[in-house]
């Protein structure tokens, strides 16, 4: 390998500078590395919504450039775009949706949607989503790593609340 | 070696294992702008045309390749069978992976073995100031929906693209330059592998590069990079030029100060918004090196605060993303290396963190051949046994043109 240059005159100074930069590192590492926050196992942090849902953990986590992105679309699945993302999952039947019953289907707004009235109670057991998400019965989505089950639950809690587009 | 320098490199090695000690439960792996002050080149554009480094590799790039950092051979273009005209630049990045992932499915752990990357880099020079580069590719899809040779072979033709395309004004290797085109703007340690976190989920994951007005000005001990960006073309646009990730437009600014060729401090910022998801994203971040000539051994560090913005759902979070690691050279054409890699989306919410060990060994027994062993032991969350941890072990062959 090549030798560096002798030091400068100046290096104690440039000594002391590199230390506080590798010192700063190891610092701010060691500090917010243990965890910031509480564990907030009941979600109520964060708005269960789709407008927060999406851009916060659906598209970093399953829109990228092997899976659901626009170009790969892996399993015909895109999740590149917000409403795209949305039309996917509810009228693909990822999420149960449960629309009540004598209004227009949102993926088929020509019908008028029949929903059975137990459906909001089943929404999160039988949604194939968070199957996926849990590897409960299912390859665990997304497939390098799985979601924080604070994420997941979050994702429940949305379809609980209706799967809206809100 | 002075005394002092003695005693900075036991404290800093003290420090470090002192981190990791308290830190780990687990290990795992990194990868390369490693070669900064270890291979005795003090800013990245010594070995890369590209101002901020990355890609085509200059005549200087090419020969330290050869001579100091792989065990032997030519670096240059077809290992110096034919050399092409000064105008011209030509290079290439070719990449075959192999990899077992265990995410904690019923079904077991998956193994793959795919092409990762095919890059052909270009670059013509107009007179002494301008040039035209371009980087033309295939994209590597580790779960194809047929990943039969067949049918690999049939999408590639679909999944041809550019990555980067970009027309600057460089005058010298040192100096001012400015930049128009696509490519990634300047920020963060830039690694090769782009599942660190700080790669991921900064702006710079994988086929996220943007459209940018770029400029800055690059000297020996110092640089400075400003980026105005826009994304990609995405829905009903050409795939050749499409890309992935928030449709953010935005600034990046980069700043690096080197001190006597062996340490570097960088502070850096990124505001990035995207109107089709009323989102902002805010990142505020420094990173520090420390070469050690003694020990052999880079200490690279990068730490960002991300607060995001979410108008539509009238909410607001702060996030982290960090990576420590210690890159040792034992010897000539060997590196292996350790990191830790933390992510945190909401610092209010414990679980919501990720931490990564990472171990990793780079063999370069000729030059444009190298060998990569990475594993990689991720902590989801709280880290239950539900399938709240992740080990990845991959194998990578790399040919550079």
């Amino acid at each position: 390998m090549h030798n560096p240059e002798p030091m400068s005159p100046g290096r104690s100074a440039t000594r002391f500078l590199g230390a506080l930069g590798f010192a700063i590192s190891l610092g701010a590492l060691g500090i917010l590395a243990q965890g910031c926050g509480s564990p907030d196992p009941e979600n109520t942090v964060r708005p269960a919504t789709w407008s927060f849902i999406y851009p916060a953990i659906i598209q970093p986590s399953c829109a990228t450039a092997s899976c659901h992105s626009d170009f790969t679309r892996r399993s015909g699945v895109n999740f590149g775009y917000s409403d795209e993302a949305y039309f996917q999952l509810t009228c693909r039947h990822f999420v149960l949706t449960c629309p009540p019953a004598g209004m227009p289907d949102p993926c088929n707004p020509s019908v008028m949607a029949t929903t059975d009235p137990s459906c909001p109670g089943r929404a999160l057991d039988e949604s194939q989503l968070m199957h996926q998400l849990r590897a409960d019965g299912a390859p665990r989505m997304p497939p390098d790593f799985a979601l924080p089950d604070v994420d997941i639950d979050l994702i429940g809690k949305w379809i609980q609340n209706g799967a809206k587009q809100d | 070696m002075a005394l002092k320098d003695r005693r900075l490199v036991r404290f800093g090695l003290t420090a470090l294992l002192a981190a990791f000690a308290f830190l780990a439960s687990a290990r795992q792996a990194a990868a390369y702008p490693q070669f900064q002050f270890s291979s005795g080149t003090n800013r990245c554009s010594q070995c890369h045309y590209s101002p901020s480094g990355g890609g085509l590799l200059t005549s200087w790039g090419r020969d330290e390749s050869a001579d100091t950092i792989s065990l032997g051979g030519d670096g240059a273009f077809l290992h110096g069978l034919w050399a092409p005209p000064s105008w011209l630049g030509i290079g290439g990045d070719f990449r075959f992976a192999m990899l077992s992932n265990d995410v904690g499915n019923a079904q077991g752990t998956e193994f793959a073995a795919f092409p990762m990357q095919a890059d052909l880099y270009l670059r013509a020079a107009l007179g002494e100031s301008w040039s035209i580069n371009g980087t033309i590719g295939v994209r590597g899809i580790v779960r194809p929906d047929d990943g039969s040779i067949g049918g690999r072979i049939g999408a590639a033709a679909n999944d041809v693209m550019s990555r980067e395309h970009y027309v600057m004004w460089r005058p010298s290797a040192t100096g001012p330059y400015f930049r128009v085109g696509r490519f990634f703007a300047p920020y963060g340690l830039r690694f090769v592998e782009h599942i660190y976190y700080v790669r991921r989920y900064t702006g710079n994951n994988l086929y996220e590069e943007s459209y940018n007005a770029s400029g800055g000005y690059v000297a020996d001990d110092w640089e400075a990079h400003a980026t105005f960006f826009a994304p990609t073309p995405k829905e009903g646009a050409i795939e050749f030029i499409s890309g992935v990730g928030p449709a953010e437009y935005g600034f990046a600014g980069y700043g690096e100060l080197r001190l006597a060729k062996m340490s570097a401090l960088a502070a850096q910022v990124r505001v990035g918004v995207s109107p089709n998801d009323n989102e902002g994203r805010y990142q505020l971040g420094g990173i520090g090196k420390l070469w050690i000539e003694k020990a052999k051994i880079l200490f690279l560090g990068e730490a960002d605060l991300i607060h995001q913005t979410f108008s539509t759902a009238n909410y607001s979070q702060n996030g982290f993303v960090s990576y420590a690691g210690l890159n040792f050279f034992p010897t000539r054409g060997v590196l292996a290396a350790v990191a830790y890699e933390r992510y945190q989306e909401n610092l209010s919410i414990s679980t919501t963190a990720r931490n990564a060990f990472d171990l990793q060994m780079n063999f370069f027994p000729w030059a444009h051949c190298e060998v990569v062993g990475l594993a990689r032991y991720q902590i989801v969350g709280q880290g239950a046994i539900d399938g709240g941890s992740a080990t990845l072990w991959m194998l990578q062959l790399h040919y550079y043109l």
